[in-house]
């Protein structure tokens, strides 16, 4: 098993009032796995990408990455487990607007042990002659792409996607997707991506939802559509 | 909308507030402290010429002038004459004593404490004589054997300035002061054979020139000096002048600093609350309210730095008041307020804080609420400049930093500017600490004399010719820039045995040489032809700088004996002084000044502990501005890049190498600054010595020592770490979910 979420639990206190996040939640996702995890606001998914990521710490349970634990890792570990194994790519792109694309992209290739060649990568999430222009000089989906080049560059293990579609249109979300799906094939990254759109999970290997922190469904989608085929 | 809100963003960026208030607290502190206390010392100093009867200038002839004569001369130029009697009594081989006759119309005794004198028994010390040789109250002197009780320490207005001889450079309290009797205490102890007398006159300036020429036709005049020009009487407002430009200059530097910090401090809160002002916005506030609101903290922050700032100066100004206390001897000096000082304290610093913060708020408010809400107004755009500048060929890390440089130019331009700053004021601790060292240490090295006499009568020299070398000397003036300067001329005769100036013996016609420190104070240069002025004469003469000499210990033009004749047209002997290794026994009034090296070198000793601790003053308050900029100025940068800071933390950068990409760049700036701040440190103490000195006989030279560049250049880079540590810890404070805010 790549991942391996046990009895996960978040508290957070806000003032005097306790709220539980996550609730004893427990999954699994195997090497190389697309996963899409479901649910509405406030059901903890962000909560879960967080711990998952290295972001913030668990109250309680277990989150072991390749066998390696990460619940209790104190700041400096988590940072370099988010340095070696995780690559981010966020709804708004945030990048750096006074870098290049290329720029923009080459931040984290000095994270990785064994960074992509950066041409390629370039080539490959389709910004070819765009690499001496500034991000405010594309559109949202080709800044999107940035982004996951800048996530890719170091060659993390793990690809943790948050709602990365959700600032686009249509077609380019879908262009987005069809990126993502490349990715995990050529690169055989796991990749999971949280989302409100019911449609993304067509095209994950396992389609995860969760209500108030805790797991509601957790099933391996057998009769998965390219992303090109899906439609929303 | 309220204070509470208000307290509560004092309270998150404590330390950046507390900065903002600090740095305008020490411009105004810098403004109010010096120029209270210089204009107090400056209105004391005319308060004591006008309740004391300053004169307006005194002229010294050789015998006297009859009753009848003054009479006629008073009549015909509008003027009141008066002999001013003093004669000059050594209490010991080191030390003077002028013993001046009080009772008199023109410059009279103004007590410091103690009691006016009230018989012939009685003297007043001036201060500074007194407490450097312990004479107190109620202590006797004996004076020609006569024994005087001191009722009090007091001082006229033609010797705030306690100089021996008028081209002396500074007083030297420990073997000259002065000393007042009552006419019939003076009577007891004036037993000399005076040949010259010294004479007051106060009346129309229009007449001057006129009684000049009728005193140079009808007397044996040697010297005829007005006011302006008598160091004794006008030093000290050019010296008191020197510290109000000094502190006006960085005051309002820092002022600007501050309005700076506040233009781009507005813009950044304006960027960072974008939406919030977008949905007041939305809600139907309108620009005026909100404008309302953003106005409050940063007109209070300059408000509370202005008040603390103005009540700060207002303490500091009496210490202060020792930069002047420690040269001249003045009466009790009250400390004025002036309108003006409250203007540029207080409604200056608020009036640009309002108007800044109005231009900047009212630019970023006329964005409609939508884009606000859109956060269409957010700084991604890249301005051409940051195109231009791509750094190719630079390492990724480095060509970050400079990217960086590049997009926050103007918070870098303030921050250079404040470096600058703060640097060359640092500078112009090291320059004036160097410079008068190295003065004394040249001083004691390279003045080839021990003493010189300039004789009144040719006879009394030639009669003391064998005890040393002669030399030629006369006091001249010339003209810079529409204002008339003194210095000396020296005639130096074949084969001296003290002056080895190389070159002088070949200068023919009418050429010079000119000492080095008239070349940086007056701009002059090799080839310039001087037309030298000769008051007593009313006379002028030209010269021309051949060269420049070894020597730099006064205003002097040195030349051979035969060319110096040649160009005040002397066929006969003209040697009035003498050079000697020893002192002379002779009678003070047979000599009209002498030089001695050792007082030369004390006088400038004196300087030095109040150059030290001017230089100490300014260090620290170097540091404080340095530190205080550079932390306001990164935190702000810091603020701004809060997201793309957290993100690259989200990505695993580790600490070290985020403060290496927002930090560490910003040492290039230190060594930017630095690189300006030693022109700007030379000029701002050239301009305090041009000040200061402007009409003293003598020069220093702005120097500074390799081994000071060094200690100065360690102190800035440690005080900019140290800052850089406040900040590290700001960078590590940058949440990881600063940038994961904007989900969902």
């Amino acid at each position: 098993m790549f991942l391996e979420v046990n009895s996960l639990v978040k508290k957070y206190m806000s003032g005097e009032t306790e709220f539980l996040a996550l609730n004893n939640l427990s999954f699994g996702m195997q090497s190389g796995e697309i996963g899409v995890i479901l649910g509405p606001s406030g059901s903890g998914k962000s909560t879960l990408m967080n711990i998952i990521g290295g972001l913030e710490n668990a109250t309680s349970g277990s989150v072991k990455i390749q066998e390696n634990e990460i619940v209790g890792l104190n700041s400096k570990a988590l940072g370099l487990y988010r340095r070696n194994f995780v690559g981010f790519v966020f709804q708004f792109y945030n990048l750096i607007p006074n870098l290049t694309i290329r720029e923009n992209i080459e931040v984290c290739s000095h994270l990785g042990k064994d960074p992509l060649n950066i041409n390629h990568l370039i080539e490959k999430v389709g910004l070819k002659g765009h690499e001496d222009k500034f991000p405010s000089q594309l559109s949202g989906g080709q800044q999107q792409r940035v982004a996951i080049a800048r996530a890719l560059i170091k060659n993390p293990k793990l690809l943790l996607c948050d709602e990365p579609t959700g600032a686009l249109d249509y077609k380019t979300s879908k262009e987005v997707l069809e990126l993502f799906e490349e990715i995990n094939q050529n690169y055989h990254t796991t990749i999971i991506m949280i989302t409100h759109n019911d449609a993304i999970k067509y095209m994950a290997h396992r389609i995860i939802s969760i209500k108030d922190g805790q797991i509601r469904s957790n099933k391996v989608n057998e009769h998965r559509l390219m992303a090109h085929d899906i439609d929303w | 909308m309220n204070f509470k809100r208000i307290w509560r963003e004092f309270k998150d960026h404590l330390l950046k507030n507390i900065s903002f208030i600090l740095l305008v607290m020490i411009s105004i502190m810098i403004i109010v402290g010096f120029n209270r206390a210089m204009d107090s010392y400056i209105t004391a100093a005319n308060n004591l010429h006008k309740d004391y009867h300053v004169e307006n200038g005194q002229f010294r002839i050789y015998g006297s002038l009859t009753k009848k004569q003054e009479l006629s001369m008073e009549r015909r130029f509008h003027i009141t004459i008066e002999e001013n009697k003093n004669v000059d009594y050594e209490l010991d081989d080191t030390h003077t004593l002028r013993i001046i006759c009080a009772d008199k119309e023109m410059n009279q005794v103004a007590i410091i404490s103690g009691a006016p004198l009230s018989s012939e028994q009685e003297v007043i010390l001036d201060p500074k004589f007194a407490a450097e040789n312990h004479y107190e109250i109620g202590d006797e002197i004996i004076l020609y054997d006569n024994t005087f009780h001191i009722v009090g320490y007091g001082i006229s207005p033609d010797y705030v300035n306690t100089l021996k001889n008028l081209s002396d450079f500074l007083s030297s309290p420990q073997t000259f002061g002065v000393a007042y009797l009552t006419a019939s205490g003076f009577e007891k102890i004036d037993n000399t054979d005076t040949k010259t007398t010294l004479y007051s006159y106060q009346g129309d300036s229009y007449n001057i020139s006129r009684l000049r020429d009728y005193l140079d036709d009808r007397t044996q005049l040697l010297d005829f000096r007005e006011k302006d020009s008598n160091s004794r009487i006008q030093a000290v407002f050019d010296d008191a002048n020197g510290p109000k430009q000094m502190s006006v200059i960085i005051g309002v530097l820092l002022v600007i600093i501050v309005a700076f910090i506040i233009s781009i401090s507005i813009r950044s809160t304006i960027r960072a609350e974008s939406q919030t002002i977008g949905i007041l916005y939305a809600q139907g506030f309108n620009k005026n309210e909100l404008m309302r609101y953003y106005i409050m903290l940063p007109s209070l922050l300059v408000l509370i730095g202005s008040l603390l700032g103005y009540g700060v100066g207002m303490v500091i100004s009496r210490p202060l008041l020792f930069i002047e206390e420690a040269q001249y001897s003045l009466p009790y000096v009250e400390l004025i307020d002036s309108w003006y000082l409250i203007a540029v304290g207080m409604v200056l610093p608020m009036g640009i804080a309002l108007l800044i913060t109005t231009l900047s708020l009212s630019q970023a408010l006329n964005k409609t609420p939508l884009s606000l809400l859109n956060g269409n107004h957010s700084n991604n755009k890249v301005s051409k400049i940051e195109k231009i500048f791509t750094f190719k060929s630079f390492n990724f890390f480095t060509k970050f930093r400079l990217k960086d440089i590049v997009r926050e130019r103007g918070s870098v331009i303030a921050l250079l500017f404040g470096v600058l700053l703060s640097m060359a004021i640092l500078c112009t601790a090291a320059y004036t600490r160097d410079s008068c060292y190295k003065y004394v240490a040249d001083l004691e090295k390279n003045v080839p004399f021990t003493y010189v006499y300039t004789f009144i009568d040719q006879k009394d020299l030639n009669k003391y010719s064998k005890k040393g070398e002669q030399t030629a000397l006369r006091n001249i003036k010339i003209d810079v820039k529409g204002s008339k300067k003194s210095l000396m001329i020296q005639g130096i005769t074949p084969h001296s045995q003290f002056f080895k100036i190389p070159g002088i013996h070949s200068l023919k016609n009418n050429e010079v040489l000119v000492a080095p420190c008239l070349i940086t104070k007056f701009g002059l240069r090799i080839g310039d032809r001087l037309t030298l002025i000769d008051d007593v004469e009313n006379k002028t003469y030209n010269v021309m700088i051949k060269g420049i000499s070894s020597y730099d210990y006064g205003q002097y033009l040195y030349t051979n004996i035969k060319t110096y004749n040649h160009i005040f047209n002397i066929h006969k002997q003209s040697y009035n002084a003498l050079v000697t290794n020893q002192p002379i026994d002779i009678a003070e009034e047979k000599v009209s000044s002498t030089m001695n090296k050792s007082e030369m070198i004390n006088g400038i000793k004196n300087l030095l502990t109040m150059v030290n601790i001017m230089a100490d003053i300014l260090l620290i308050g170097a540091v404080g501005i340095l530190m205080t900029v550079v932390y306001m100025l990164m935190r702000m940068i810091i603020d701004k890049a809060k997201i793309n800071i957290s993100m690259v933390k989200i990505f695993g950068f580790t600490p070290d190498e985020v403060s290496k990409m927002y930090l560490k760049g910003n040492f290039v700036i230190l060594i930017a600054g630095f690189i300006f701040a030693l022109p700007a440190g030379y000029m701002i103490t050239k301009m305090l010595y041009d000040s200061i000195m402007a009409n003293m006989q003598q020069y220093i030279l702005p120097y500074i020592k390799l081994s000071s560049i060094l200690g100065a250049f360690i102190i800035m880079s440690l005080s900019y770490m140290g800052t850089c540590a406040l900040l590290k810890r700001n960078l590590d404070h940058v949440l990881l979910t600063e940038a994961l805010k904007n989900r969902e």
